[in-house]
């Protein structure tokens, strides 16, 4: 009886073809939606944090643990060849990278804006940083002059200044003292990211060495880049075990604002879903009451034949589902297919770039949805499917075989 | 051998607190193989009655006793159960579930019984050929004529070999001559293979071809006859 209950059940939901095509549609159209706004916002999310580690932070950072409250010019990582040499020695590390950074003034004959100044070695950075993807004129370090300087669009365009101008970087030395330099901007890079763009100077580590008076061979920051994200965490546990006194520092912890958008976003989006469902199965309730109310009768002969309750309730129970579940997966592969297309041809949020780089999110979002929110979402349309089928089930088992069974409908 | 026996049967409704007789100290008995045709105006208890002898209402007091079993002793589970084994129904509004087929549908309560699929099928094959719709086995009930429908609920009733049939009014949405073939089946099927029917009806042609008349008034039975054929 199960088989024929189901396929029963099928024929029934197809009584109005009318109405429960509706039906259905509506519940195909509000999870493509659903399926579709938590893959952008996951895409999103993940762009950012993707951007973050890529261009400003990579996985790990290494500093001494006075330099992250007061970067001084002065507090040194040490020992930073030991460090690095561990860094490199792990599988699971791709890149290393040393760094000088030293705060200081930018100053344009327009201008001056406070800055942050990485000392970097080039070919390093290569391996850790997608920033020399992102120069849009001159190139990155592609000179051997002394003193050149790569900086981002936003910066260029505060201090009024151009590719192959010149800027002055006045900072502090390591005893103390105001020192600067000239610079030659042989490189400007826009990210998505104008604060950024606005706040950082690229130059080599050994000019900015020269600068504030230590070895070129001096570090203030080790920056690591994993194969992948999942082993960070582990990567870092143990290079602070091997080193207690140096402050080893997850992306995550460095900028743990990104992270928590990241969960929050992904949160938003499954709450999202839960409200969509919430409103379709109010329709599914709706069409499923009309249903039972209109078959009052045949209801009844149910009864009255000896069919048992608990199969009637199966049976209303089943349609529901099945009304449910037959939106439910025309939603979610249609959106998964628009997913996959997006993925491939981005967002192009283009009217809000402008505010969407201020706050580091690129206006072009590749939306992404990964098995286990997929899944996830699946399950919730089951349950939301078996929720929405309770009362109408409930209804129909509850009518009185004697009175149904001369009703009108 | 007695099918059905109602000992001082009554039926009492709450109607706004004030309580309503709608049946009266009935007793009654229906051997095998009767023809019986319950009488009575609108109102006189005959439907209630009906209820009760089909197990989809329970007395306030009294017995109803269907082939040894107390059937106003039983729970609703039990008595739904009862039903299934040993009560065929036809109803006025023929209530054929519109989206099975003639055959689907007389073999509807077989299934629900768990009968095998063979024994089904052939028992449906034999009964929708016994009610003339040999032919139709594959129309839905939108299909059929009003008179074809109701045969097929007529099939639908037998197929699960009840105890009784229990009609109420089944002829009251039929024409003339939808009336003439179904009684004409109903009377073959009885005095062929003994099956008992008991119909409630206003319809005279129905009670013209009935054996026995029991009338109802104001939830009492008034007369009980018996008529020679």
């Amino acid at each position: 009886m199960h088989m024929k209950l189901v396929t029963l059940s099928w024929k029934n939901i197809w009584r109005n073809p009318l109405r429960s095509g509706i039906v259905t549609a509506a519940v195909a159209f509000g999870l493509m939606s659903g399926v579709f706004s938590v893959a952008f916002m996951n895409g999103m999310g993940i762009q950012s944090v993707s951007a973050v580690i890529s261009r400003q932070t990579a996985h790990i950072q290494l500093h001494d643990s006075a330099f992250v409250t007061e970067p001084l010019p002065g507090r040194l990582l040490q020992p930073a060849d030991s460090v690095i040499a561990m860094a490199k020695s792990f599988t699971a590390v791709k890149a290393v990278a040393s760094r000088i950074s030293v705060t200081a003034m930018a100053t344009s004959a327009k201008t001056a804006v406070g800055v942050t100044v990485k000392g970097v070695i080039p070919e390093d950075e290569r391996r850790i940083s997608k920033l020399p993807d992102d120069i849009v004129e001159g190139t990155y370090f592609g000179v051997t002059r002394k003193n050149c300087a790569v900086i981002g669009r936003k910066l260029a365009d505060k201090l009024g200044i151009r590719l192959n101008s010149k800027i002055v970087l006045t900072t502090q030395d390591i005893n103390g003292e105001l020192t600067g330099g000239a610079f030659k901007v042989v490189g400007i890079f826009e990210t998505i990211n104008s604060m950024f763009d606005e706040s950082t100077v690229f130059v080599k580590k050994k000019d900015v060495a020269g600068l504030i008076g230590v070895p070129a061979e001096d570090v203030h920051e080790v920056a690591l880049l994993c194969t992948r994200k999942q082993v960070v965490d582990s990567v870092a546990g143990v290079l602070q075990s091997a080193f207690p006194a140096v402050s080893v520092q997850t992306w995550n912890e460095i900028v743990p604002e990104i992270g928590m958008m990241e969960s929050l976003m992904n949160q938003m989006s499954v709450v999202f879903v839960l409200v969509i469902l919430i409103a379709l199965s109010f329709g599914i309730v709706n069409t499923m009451l009309m249903a039972v109310l209109e078959r009052r009768r045949e209801f009844g002969m149910l009864m009255a034949v000896g069919m048992s309750s608990g199969r009637i309730f199966s049976m209303v129970l089943i349609e529901t589902v099945m009304l449910s579940l037959s939106g439910g997966v025309i939603g979610m592969a249609t959106g998964g297919l628009v997913v996959l297309m997006t993925n491939k041809t981005g967002v192009n949020l283009g009217m809000l770039g402008t505010g969407l780089k201020a706050i580091g999110y690129d206006p072009m979002v590749y939306p992404f949805i990964g098995t286990f929110l997929f899944s996830g979402i699946s399950g919730m349309v089951v349950a939301t499917a078996i929720l929405a089928a309770l009362y109408p089930a409930l209804k129909a088992v509850a009518l009185n075989p004697a009175d149904a069974v001369r009703s009108d409908t | 051998m007695s099918i059905v026996t109602l000992n001082e049967v009554t039926k009492t409704f709450d109607g706004a607190g004030v309580p309503v007789k709608a049946v009266r100290g009935i007793s009654l008995t229906i051997e095998k193989g009767e023809f019986t045709a319950i009488v009575g105006p609108s109102g006189s208890g005959k439907t209630t009655l009906l209820n009760m002898v089909g197990g989809l209402d329970v007395p306030t007091s009294g017995t109803i006793i269907i082939n040894g079993t107390d059937i106003t002793a039983l729970k609703p589970h039990a008595r739904t159960k009862f039903r299934l084994s040993n009560i065929g129904f036809v109803f006025q509004a023929y209530n054929l579930i519109p989206v099975l087929t003639a055959y689907e549908n007389t073999g509807f309560i077989m299934e629900l019984q768990g009968a095998e699929r063979d024994a089904r099928d052939k028992r449906v094959r034999q009964l929708l050929g016994e009610v003339g719709l040999g032919e139709r086995m594959q129309s839905r009930p939108s299909q059929l004529s009003g008179g074809q429908q109701q045969r097929v609920a007529v099939a639908r009733a037998l197929a699960s070999r009840p105890r009784f049939i229990l009609a109420d009014e089944p002829t009251a949405n039929l024409d003339s001559h939808s009336t003439e073939t179904l009684l004409d089946i109903m009377e073959k099927l009885n005095r062929e293979e003994e099956v008992t029917f008991l119909f409630s009806t206003h319809d005279a042609r129905v009670v013209k071809k009935a054996r026995r008349i029991v009338t109802v008034e104001d939830g009492k039975v008034v007369s009980d006859e018996t008529v020679a054929k």
